[in-house]
C-alpha cells in the first residue's frame, strides 16, 4: 500500500489563509472546495478577524466550464467580494481546472498588485513545497511600500505552517523568547500577521527559517529582492535542546547574549524533569525505539532530542512510538510497525483542543512530553489486537506507585532475608 | 458562506465502491483528488475506532490513485489505468473498481472500455468503472448511484429464495457506531430470517452476486438515493420490498408486514408490547411540556420527514412544515394532512415564524441560535444540527434516527427536555 500524505494544494491555501487580511477564490468544484475548506476551516482558528468562512469563495465550476473556461465564474466570485477589506485576492484551481491551462484571464478594472494568481499545478508537489512556493507567490506579489527597520536587532520568521498544531502559540512563544534577547520580529510571512504589513519584512536583518524545508523559496525571495539576508539555524525549535539550539543560533548571527532566554528555557526543562522523576520514571520508556515521520529537519532535530533526553533509541524497525506530521495514524497500517506501535501526531489531521497545545517551543516540548507518556500508557494490551475487549492501563496515579514502591521494599528484604539465610550476609550491619 | 455537505461523483462513487469489503477501488486522476476523499474518509473511520487495529484495515486504504499529471492531461490517461488496475489483480485483488475524476472526464478516457477489456482477460475476476468525471456528471448523489448500479450488474440470477434478507444502503458516507449499527440486525432476531447482504454498507462481492438469494429487500433510509438504489436492484425480480421502521406505529406495522413473508418467533410479541409500553410512556413523560405545541420543521438537505411528523404527532404536537418548493411528496409520504408551506427565501421564512409563532425549531441546517434570535424572538427554542443530537452525526447529510424506535424516543426526549427549559447550553449565547 502507498503512503497516504497531504498535498501541495491543501498547503497553498493554508499559506495564503495564514495572513489575516488575505481572500482565497477556489476556482474548481464545490465537492473540492468543501474538502479543502472543510480542513482549513478546522486549521484556521475562527476568531472575529480571521473567519475562514467569509474569506474562501468558490466559484463552482460544473460541466461546460471545463469546456468553456472560467472566466466568467472567477469574475463573478470576485465581483461578489467588491465590498470586502482585503490585502490581496489568491486565485486557486481545482487539480481539474488546473490541467485546461485557463489562465489567460482578464481583470481590467482591477488592481493588479490585489490579485494573485497561484501557480497551477501544486496539487502534484508535495505539502510543504506547495507551502513554501506558495508562501513565495504571495511575497513576490507585494509590491506596497517597503519600510526600513527600526531600533535594536529584528528578524522575520518563516517556516510555521497553520498545519502544525498551535501554530499561533508557537509562534507567540518564540517570539517572546527571542524577544527576552533584544531581537524584535519584524514580520511573520506564512504564519500569520497581515499582508498589508508584509513590507516589515523588507527592513529585519535577518530570515530565521523555523522549519527549512517549509520557507526556502520564500526566504530566497525576500533575500533577493532587497529583503535580509537568510541564516541556516542549527536546529528546528522542537524539543528543549531544538528550541536552544535554534535561539542560540539566531543571537550568534546578531551577535546578542542568548543568556535571558536559555534561563526560561533550562527553567521549563527542569520543570519537565521534576515532573517525569515524580510521576513517569517507572514507565520504562529509555530504550524504547521510535521512529519520526516528517521532512529531514524535524526529523533530525526531534531525534536528537528524544534520544538525548528521554533516552529513547531511533529505529525504524518495528518502532513502539511514532511521531507524525502527516497523515500518519493513517498510514499506521503498514507492516513495518507493531501492532500496538503508539502513534503521536502534531500536525494534520486537523485537531481541536480547548487547552491550547503547540509542537515548536517548549510549551510544544512539554506536549510531546505529555503525550508520550500518556498514550504510552493507555496503548492496547495484546487482548485488544486479537480482538478482545478492554485494555491494560499501565499503573497511574498515587497509589499505584505506593504500592509499587511497596512491592521494591519487600523485595529487598526477602533478597536479604535469602542472602543472610543462604550465605551468612547480614547487610544491615556495616562492613 | 457556509460550508456545505456536497461532494462531487467521483467520491459518490468511491464511497459505494468501498462498501464492498473484498474491492480495491481506483481514483483515476490527480493525486490531489484521492488524498482529499482520503482526508475525509478516514479522518471519520479514525474517529469511530478506538485503537489502530479496531476495526482492522481502515476502508479508505484500499483506494489506489493513478497520479494523472500533466502528461495524462495531454495524452490520455487510459494507459495509466489500465497499468494500475493489472497491477492490482496481480496482486491478488479479485475485485477492482474504479471512477474517475475532472481531469479523465475532460480528456475523454474510454475508461469503461478499459474495464471491459480487463475483465475479459483476467476471468473470474469483477473490474467496473464508473465515469463520473469529477463533479461533471452531478454531486456524489449520482456517483454513488451508479456505483451500485456497476455493482447491481453483478447480482445473479437466483431460481429460489430462501429465508434471509438484504439491507439496503444503511448509510451513505461512513459507519454508524457498533451500537446502531447492530440495532437492525436485534430486530431480525424476532423472526426467522438471516442477514444475506448488506448491500452498500458492509458487503463482500458473493454477497452481491447472491442479493437475489433473499426473499425481501429491507432499505433503511426513505429518500431520493434509496429509492434509485432499490429500483437497480429489484429490477425484474419478485423480491419483496420492505422499508425499515423508524418510530413506534411504523415498528407495529413493519412487524405485521414481516410475519407476513417470515416466520415470527416466540419473542416477538414481547417485543411488540415493550414498544407499545415505550410509546405510552414517552406520551406521558412529555405531556407537560409538549402536548399542544408547535414545530416548525425546516430542513434543508433531508428528504423525507415523516418519521419525525409521527413522532411529533404522537406527542400531541402540531407541525408546520417548511419546504423550499411546495412538492409535498418529496418531503412526506404519510403525512398528507400536515401544513407544507414555500419558503424559498429567509424574509419568507421569517413570515411563516411571525405567523405561526412556534415553540421549537426543528432543522437538519445550522440555523445558528444567534441568525435567528437576531430576527424572531419568541422562546428561542431550537434544535438545530449545532446540537448535540447523537441521532445526527455533524457531517450526515441526513437526518435520521436509525432503525427500530430507540432513536425516535431519543429524538422525542430532548425536545421534550427543550420545551421544558432544559438542555440548552449557555455557550450558544455567544455565538
Amino acid at each position: 500500500m502507498r503512503r497516504y500524505e497531504p498535498d501541495g494544494l491543501l498547503a497553498s491555501v493554508l499559506a495564503t489563509l495564514s495572513f489575516d487580511d488575505t481572500v482565497v477564490i477556489f476556482n474548481g468544484p464545490c465537492g473540492c472546495y468543501n474538502m479543502v475548506a472543510g480542513t482549513a476551516n478546522r486549521l484556521i482558528p475562527k476568531e472575529e478577524s480571521c473567519k475562514v468562512d467569509n474569506r474562501m469563495e468558490c466559484d463552482f465550476i460544473e460541466n461546460d466550464d471545463f469546456i468553456m473556461g472560467t472566466v466568467g465564474k472567477v469574475d463573478r466570485a470576485l465581483d461578489s467580494m467588491k465590498d470586502m477589506e482585503y490585502g490581496l485576492i489568491a486565485v486557486i484551481d481545482s487539480p481539474g481546472v488546473s490541467v485546461t491551462g485557463d489562465v489567460n484571464w482578464k481583470y481590467g478594472s482591477r488592481n493588479d498588485s490585489e490579485l494573485l494568481h497561484m501557480e497551477s499545478l501544486l496539487n502534484i508537489k508535495d505539502f510543504a513545497t506547495g507551502y513554501d512556493i506558495a508562501t513565495s507567490q504571495i511575497l513576490a506579489s507585494y509590491r506596497k511600500e517597503r519600510r526600513s527597520g527600526g531600533n535594536g536587532p529584528s528578524v522575520n520568521l518563516l517556516g510555521c505552517c497553520p498545519s502544525f498544531l498551535g501554530w499561533k502559540e508557537s509562534m507567540k512563544e518564540l517570539t517572546s523568547l527571542l524577544g527576552r534577547t533584544g531581537i524584535s520580529v519584524a514580520s511573520t510571512p506564512g504564519c500569520g500577521g497581515s499582508f498589508e504589513r508584509l513590507g516589515d519584512a523588507y527592513g529585519a536583518d535577518l530570515n530565521v527559517p523555523i522549519v527549512p524545508e517549509y520557507c526556502q523559496r520564500s526566504c530566497g525571495i525576500l533575500s533577493d529582492d532587497g529583503g535580509p539576508d537568510t541564516m541556516a539555524p542549527s536546529s528546528v525549535p522542537i524539543g528543549f535542546s531544538g528550541v536552544s539550539g535554534w535561539v542560540e543560533s539566531v543571537c550568534d548571527e546578531l551577535g546578542v547574549d542568548p543568556e535571558p532566554a536559555l534561563k526560561v528555557i533550562d527553567e521549563k526543562r527542569r520543570k519537565a524533569s521534576y515532573t517525569i522523576r515524580s510521576a513517569y520514571h517507572r514507565d520504562g520508556f529509555e530504550s524504547k525505539p521510535f521512529t519520526v515521520e516528517s521532512v529531514p529537519s524535524i526529523d533530525s532535530s526531534l531525534s536528537e532530542w528524544l534520544e538525548d533526553y528521554l533516552g529513547m533509541i531511533r529505529s525504524d524497525e518495528g518502532p513502539e512510538m511514532v511521531y507524525g506530521t502527516g497523515y500518519t495514524k493513517r498510514n499506521s497500517d503498514d507492516p513495518g510497525w507493531r501492532d500496538d506501535t503508539v502513534v503521536i501526531e502534531f500536525s494534520l489531521p486537523p485537531q481541536t483542543y480547548f487547552i491550547p497545545r503547540q509542537t515548536f517551543g517548549c510549551a510544544g516540548a512539554s506536549y510531546i512530553l505529555e503525550e508520550t507518556f500518556a498514550r504510552y500508557r493507555s496503548k492496547p494490551s495484546v487482548s485488544v489486537r486479537q480482538g478482545r475487549i478492554g485494555h491494560h492501563v499501565r499503573p497511574f496515579g498515587e497509589f499505584d506507585y505506593l504500592a509499587a514502591d511497596a512491592v521494591d521494599v519487600l523485595q529487598h528484604l526477602l533478597r536479604d532475608h535469602f542472602l543472610r539465610r543462604s550465605h551468612g550476609i547480614d547487610f544491615t550491619r556495616g562492613p | 458562506m457556509s460550508i456545505r455537505t456536497t461532494s462531487c461523483a467521483a467520491y459518490g462513487a468511491a464511497l459505494g465502491f468501498m462498501s464492498v469489503q473484498d474491492a480495491a477501488v481506483i481514483v483515476h486522476g490527480s493525486r490531489s483528488c484521492q488524498n482529499m476523499m482520503f482526508s475525509f474518509k478516514s479522518l471519520r473511520e479514525l474517529e469511530k475506532r478506538k485503537y489502530r487495529d479496531d476495526l482492522g484495515l481502515l476502508e479508505s486504504r484500499r483506494m489506489v490513485c493513478t497520479e494523472m499529471d500533466e502528461m495524462g492531461a495531454i495524452f490520455g490517461g487510459s494507459d495509466l489505468l489500465q497499468k494500475t488496475a493489472q497491477s492490482l489483480l496481480d496482486n491478488g485483488w479479485k475485485n477492482v473498481f474504479a471512477t474517475t475524476t475532472c481531469v479523465p472526464g475532460l480528456v475523454g478516457d474510454d475508461c469503461k472500455s478499459v474495464a471491459r477489456r480487463l475483465e475479459k482477460s483476467n476471468p473470474g475476476c469483477c473490474v467496473g468503472c464508473v465515469e463520473a468525471s469529477g463533479n461533471m456528471t452531478g454531486d456524489w448523489e449520482e456517483g454513488f448511484n451508479d456505483s451500485s448500479k456497476v455493482l447491481a450488474g453483478y447480482m445473479e440470477e437466483s431460481p429460489e429464495q430462501d429465508d434471509s434478507i438484504n439491507i439496503i444502503a444503511e448509510r451513505y458516507f461512513y459507519y454508524f457506531n457498533q451500537n446502531i449499527d447492530d440495532r437492525i440486525i436485534r430486530m431480525l432476531d424476532d423472526f426467522e430470517v438471516r442477514v444475506n447482504c448488506r448491500y452498500l454498507y458492509r458487503s463482500t462481492m458473493d454477497e452481491i452476486r447472491g442479493f437475489k438469494k433473499a426473499r425481501c429487500n429491507m432499505p433503511v433510509i426513505d429518500d431520493y438515493i434509496s429509492d434509485t438504489v432499490l429500483k437497480q436492484v429489484s429490477f425484474g425480480n419478485s423480491q419483496s420490498i420492505l422499508l425499515a421502521p423508524n418510530g413506534f406505529d411504523a415498528y407495529l406495522d413493519w412487524a405485521d408486514e414481516m410475519s407476513k413473508i417470515y416466520t415470527p418467533r416466540d419473542s416477538l410479541q414481547n417485543t411488540l408490547e415493550a414498544v407499545s409500553s415505550a410509546k405510552e410512556r414517552i406520551i406521558e413523560t412529555t405531556d407537560r411540556n409538549c402536548n399542544g405545541k408547535t414545530a416548525i420543521i425546516y430542513h434543508e438537505e433531508t428528504d423525507r420527514i415523516d418519521w419525525e411528523v409521527d413522532a411529533l404527532k404522537d406527542i400531541g404536537m402540531k407541525c408546520v412544515v417548511v419546504a423550499k418548493n411546495s412538492d409535498r411528496n418529496a418531503v412526506l409520504r404519510r403525512n398528507q394532512d400536515v401544513m407544507v408551506e414555500d419558503a424559498s427565501k429567509v424574509t419568507e421564512f421569517r413570515a411563516l415564524l411571525k405567523e405561526y409563532r412556534p415553540d421549537i425549531i426543528i432543522s437538519d441546517t445550522d440555523l445558528g441560535t444567534s441568525k435567528v434570535k437576531q430576527h424572531y424572538d419568541v422562546k428561542d427554542r431550537i434544535v438545530s444540527e449545532s446540537d448535540t443530537l447523537d441521532i445526527r452525526a455533524p457531517m450526515m447529510k441526513q437526518f435520521y434516527p436509525g432503525a427500530g424506535i430507540e432513536g425516535v424516543v431519543r429524538f422525542l426526549t430532548r425536545v421534550n427536555d427543550i420545551l421544558g427549559g432544559r438542555g440548552m447550553g449557555s455557550w450558544r449565547n455567544d455565538i
